[in-house]
């Protein structure tokens, strides 16, 4: 590392602040600025983007056209409310238009010409010096998130928007609005050369134990004891397609899933893909060492446009495994120009069927139905002539052809609805990938707009599992990572904070472990025995809500009642409170039915942790062990995690965090929870786009003591600690 | 496939370390069964309590009668002003009447205990809360001064989180310092144990 030490430093971004007063000019590029890049102990490994690395680099002219095309679309609607508003028959109105058009036409191309960015020995950095001259730098050490994509727009330039998170939670990402490609690989190689040095990707605030082992992780040859065995594990690993790790890797549209649908799935199959990675990882020259990376990258094609369903057929459903032949076939596709993964091992892939089923599951399409709804009545205020006839007329019609008509209309309605949903799934998700590469996720989605997200794992913080009512029925669910920096910036086409985060959109409920295990070996999640903490406090759960229910329907009925009897004025009165209690009565019914699925799910469990003597050994079935005998590696899970299962709103959802995101332990009750032995449990987290506490509504003193204990470090890996406290 | 069974037979142990026959809960007893020293503000806190209580009575009579007033010159009354100026009065009176019963029992429960690994609050009697913080967790700690607070000479630390913040409610000016002092060290050690 240089002199500049900036890892070593404890926030995650480091900023410069100076005025310009001192007439350093934009031009004389940092000469000053610079701290001698002399030749880092690292070694910055390929410097894939050719000279402009290390040095301060102008965004190209594209990126110029880029942001002056954002300001004129920003500058629309303000010159259409002013000409709308002032008609034209003030000329001097119109000069003015003209002139603030031109300042906003002005500010990107100051911006264009002193702005900045350069791949540092310590870090990426970003300089900005119109006025003030301000300087970001995130030591590589300190990425948190890469986030990659390519609007149709820069995919003509062989441009990409990249932006990479740090874990501050102000300011913390910079984003490069329109760079060369190629500065990715280079960002992301100086990455992992950084982590390498350091020892370990993590040098987390909150400082467990490096989660991010990944990179130390025992390579399977390293870990076999026998090399008959390694060579069992590598060709056990390269005929991957077998039974259920096929679907692991590819997720056939087909849809002939061999594991049985159970409610309660058990863990069948994992393939130690990790092991791939950290062949892939030890040894740079990869694609020929390990013949497992060019299994999994050679069968799965990488799509740089659109959906590819047919790439995702190409695996054989069947047990027929891939010849080393098939696979390096198709050599060329990992080679692809646009932003990919590289090498790596597919965990999941969503065929169209998935996203389909994504887009019709979505209970956002409530919220859709709503924002029609409130479209349908503004249309009068908007279109008052003609308009207002047509649609009342259509109205009338309707309402002519009584029940069927409004039917017809209610499934027009909806299919109107999911029609939208499917078209703004398929921007989002088509093509949807995730890849295991070493101890990087990359995501890889969109169908416009290619984004590829690069985590390194050890940044994830949690991980939930979500199910809304409609998937919960069909047996599908979600799956989002926390981590603990925002993704992605302000920019792209899709803003919605909350899909960003997005591990899986929507997978069965069958396959959601082994593709997870698949994915995030070191979170090992997976069913286990849980512990509910509401059994037998359905009273604590239902008191509140239903009392609020019983008043305002009390005082809606009674409003009611009195309406028909009380005179001109109080029948006013009487109607206001029928009214109230009405709305309240349903505010509380909606709460109590979120507080009875609370009820049924609130459970926790503290998960194992990999003690001196080992960890969790990832391995087939015990039915089929004699075959994945040798797959057994071990993989220590993270230490100190938590499994919470819990309800919000309608939806249930499954958190796994670990103890390092607790801030704190709140305890509340009052006398007669009290008397009751009962009292309230919330841990608040420190997780960006993720869960912000673990509540527990009611829950009894032991338990609360349990995991009270467990929180305050205090038992360490005991898990004797309320024997210790009574 | 041992390690595996062991593994989860480790996590129901787990998950039910709360045995049936432990109730547990004693966090709960005034008395304190853990031997942990706890500490208290000093008594005039509850004057300064009383004098809040009373300001916030005060301020939700006024804008009861406020509301009152503007109906009753403007002729807005209906369900929803009455409603709001009944509410508003209400809350008045509930504000006036807890002060005596909140000052004698909240300050029974109004604890704090500054531990070796970590920070405690207790507050409430009525709804009661006990809040743990533990020396790693927290970012910083600083101090606040209301003007009812000032004239009491007293102090309020808040100890903040990633997430939050958590407060001692109304020390001795220099037992705040002290409080101060002692939680940002331990934190210090705690941080560099790590």
């Amino acid at each position: 590392m240089t002199a500049g030490g900036a890892p070593g430093s404890a926030g995650g971004t480091q900023e410069r602040r100076q005025g310009t007063a001192a007439g350093s000019t934009p031009g004389a590029a940092g000469g000053a600025q610079e701290r001698g890049r002399s030749t880092t102990a690292g070694g910055a490994p390929h410097a894939a983007g050719g000279a402009s690395h290390g040095s301060w680099t102008r965004f190209p002219a594209a990126a110029l056209a880029l942001w002056l095309v954002t300001a004129v679309k920003g500058a629309v609607p303000f010159v259409v409310a002013v000409v709308a508003s002032f008609v034209a028959d003030r000329p001097e109105v119109g000069w003015m238009v003209v002139a603030v058009v031109a300042f906003m036409l002005i500010a990107p191309v100051l911006r264009w010409l002193t702005v900045r960015y350069r791949l540092g020995d310590e870090g990426v950095a970003l300089r900005e010096s119109l006025f003030t001259r301000r300087q970001r730098t995130i030591p590589y050490g300190h990425v948190h998130a890469i986030t990659v994509e390519q609007p149709p727009v820069l995919r003509l330039f062989g441009l990409v928007r990249l932006v990479v998170s740090s874990g501050d939670s102000s300011d913390g990402s910079i984003a490069l609005d329109a760079v060369p490609a190629s500065l990715q690989m280079a960002i992301e190689a100086r990455r992992r050369a950084a982590a390498g040095a350091v020892g370990s990707l993590t040098a987390d605030d909150a400082a467990e134990p490096s989660p991010t082992a990944a990179a130390a992780m025992p390579t399977p040859a390293a870990a076999m004891p026998t090399p008959a065995a390694a060579m069992q594990s590598l060709a056990a690993t390269a005929t991957v397609p077998v039974g259920p790790a096929a679907d692991v890797s590819a997720t056939a549209p087909t849809g002939a899933t061999p594991i049985p649908a159970d409610a309660a799935p058990c863990p069948t199959d994992a393939t130690p893909i990790l092991t791939d990675a950290a062949l892939a990882e030890s040894t740079p020259v990869s694609a020929d060492a390990a013949p497992t990376d060019v299994t999994l990258a050679g069968s799965a094609s990488i799509p740089s446009i659109g959906p590819s369903p047919s790439s995702a057929t190409q695996v054989p459903a069947g047990p027929a495994p891939a010849s080393p032949a098939a696979a390096s076939s198709s050599p060329a596709a990992s080679a692809s120009s646009a932003p990919h993964p590289g090498t790596g091992t597919l965990a999941y892939r969503a065929s169209t069927r998935d996203i389909l089923l994504f887009a019709l599951t979505d209970l956002s399409l409530l919220v859709w139905a709503l924002a029609l709804w409130g479209l349908f009545q503004k249309i009068d205020d908007w279109f008052p002539d003609q308009a207002e006839a047509a649609v009342s007329g259509a109205t009338a019609l309707v309402l002519a052809h009584g029940v069927v008509g409004v039917a017809v209309a209610f499934v027009a309605v909806l299919v109107v609805l999911a029609a939208i949903s499917t078209v703004a799934s398929l921007l989002r998700y088509a093509g949807f990938e995730a890849w295991r590469r070493g101890g990087d996720l990359v995501v890889v989605r969109g169908l416009v707009t290619r984004r590829t997200i690069t985590i390194p794992v050890g940044r994830i913080q949690s991980v939930t599992v979500t199910r809304n009512p409609l998937r919960k029925a069909l047996r599908l669910c979600k799956v989002e990572v926390g981590l603990s920096a925002r993704l992605g910036g302000d920019g792209g086409d899709d803003t919605s904070t909350s899909d960003e985060a997005t591990l899986l959109p929507v997978i069965g409920d069958d396959r959601v472990v082994a593709t997870l295990r698949a994915m995030l070996p070191e979170w090992d999640v997976r069913p286990v025995p849980m512990r509910r903490t509401g059994r037998g406090l359905m009273r604590m759960y239902l008191t509140a809500p239903l009392a609020m229910a019983a008043i305002g329907a009390a005082a809606g009925i009674g409003g009611m009642a009195a309406m028909g009897a009380a005179q001109a004025g109080g029948a006013a009165a009487m109607r206001g409170l029928a009214i109230a209690g009405g709305v309240t009565a349903l505010i509380g019914l909606c709460w109590m039915a979120t507080r009875w699925l609370k009820y049924q799910t609130d459970a926790y469990a503290l998960l194992p942790d990999a003690d001196g003597s080992g960890g969790i050994v990832v391995h087939g079935t015990d039915a089929d062990s004699t075959k994945h005998a040798a797959d057994d590696v071990v993989i220590a899970p993270l230490p100190h995690r938590i499994m919470v299962t819990t309800a919000n709103g309608l939806a249930m959802c499954t958190i796994v965090t670990r103890r390092a995101r607790v801030q704190s332990v709140e305890r509340s009750t009052t006398p007669w929870r009290q008397r009751a032995g009962v009292e309230r449990l919330v841990m608040p987290l420190y997780v960006a786009n993720g869960p912000s506490e673990l509540r527990f509504t009611a829950l009894r003193h032991a338990d609360a003591d349990c995991l009270a204990a467990w929180a305050d470090d205090e038992a360490g890996a005991d898990s004797s600690d309320s024997a210790t406290r009574a | 496939m041992d390690r595996e069974t062991s593994g989860m037979r480790r996590a129901d142990a787990d998950g039910a370390c709360a045995d049936a026959d432990n109730r547990g809960g004693y966090v709960w007893d005034r008395a304190g069964r853990d031997e942990r020293e706890w500490q208290r503000p000093p008594e005039r806190i509850t004057r300064a309590w009383m004098v809040q209580g009373l300001i916030m009575a005060a301020a939700l009579a006024a804008a009861a009668v406020v509301t009152a007033a503007v109906c009753q010159i403007n002729g807005w009354w209906n369900f929803w002003t009455v409603a709001l100026a009944v509410v508003l009065a209400v809350l008045a009176v509930a504000a006036l009447a807890s002060i005596p019963v909140s000052n004698r029992y909240d300050y029974e429960f109004n604890q704090f205990s500054i531990g070796e690994r970590d920070v405690r609050i207790r507050k409430g009697w009525l709804f009661r809360s006990m809040t743990t913080v533990p020396y790693n967790r927290v970012q910083h700690v600083d101090t606040k001064q209301g003007p009812v607070l000032r004239a009491f000479g007293l102090m309020t630390v808040q100890v903040h989180t990633a997430v939050g913040e958590h407060e001692i409610e109304g020390l001795d000016v220099d037992q705040a310092h002290r409080v101060v002092e002692l939680i940002a060290a331990r934190a210090r050690e705690a941080k560099e144990d790590l």
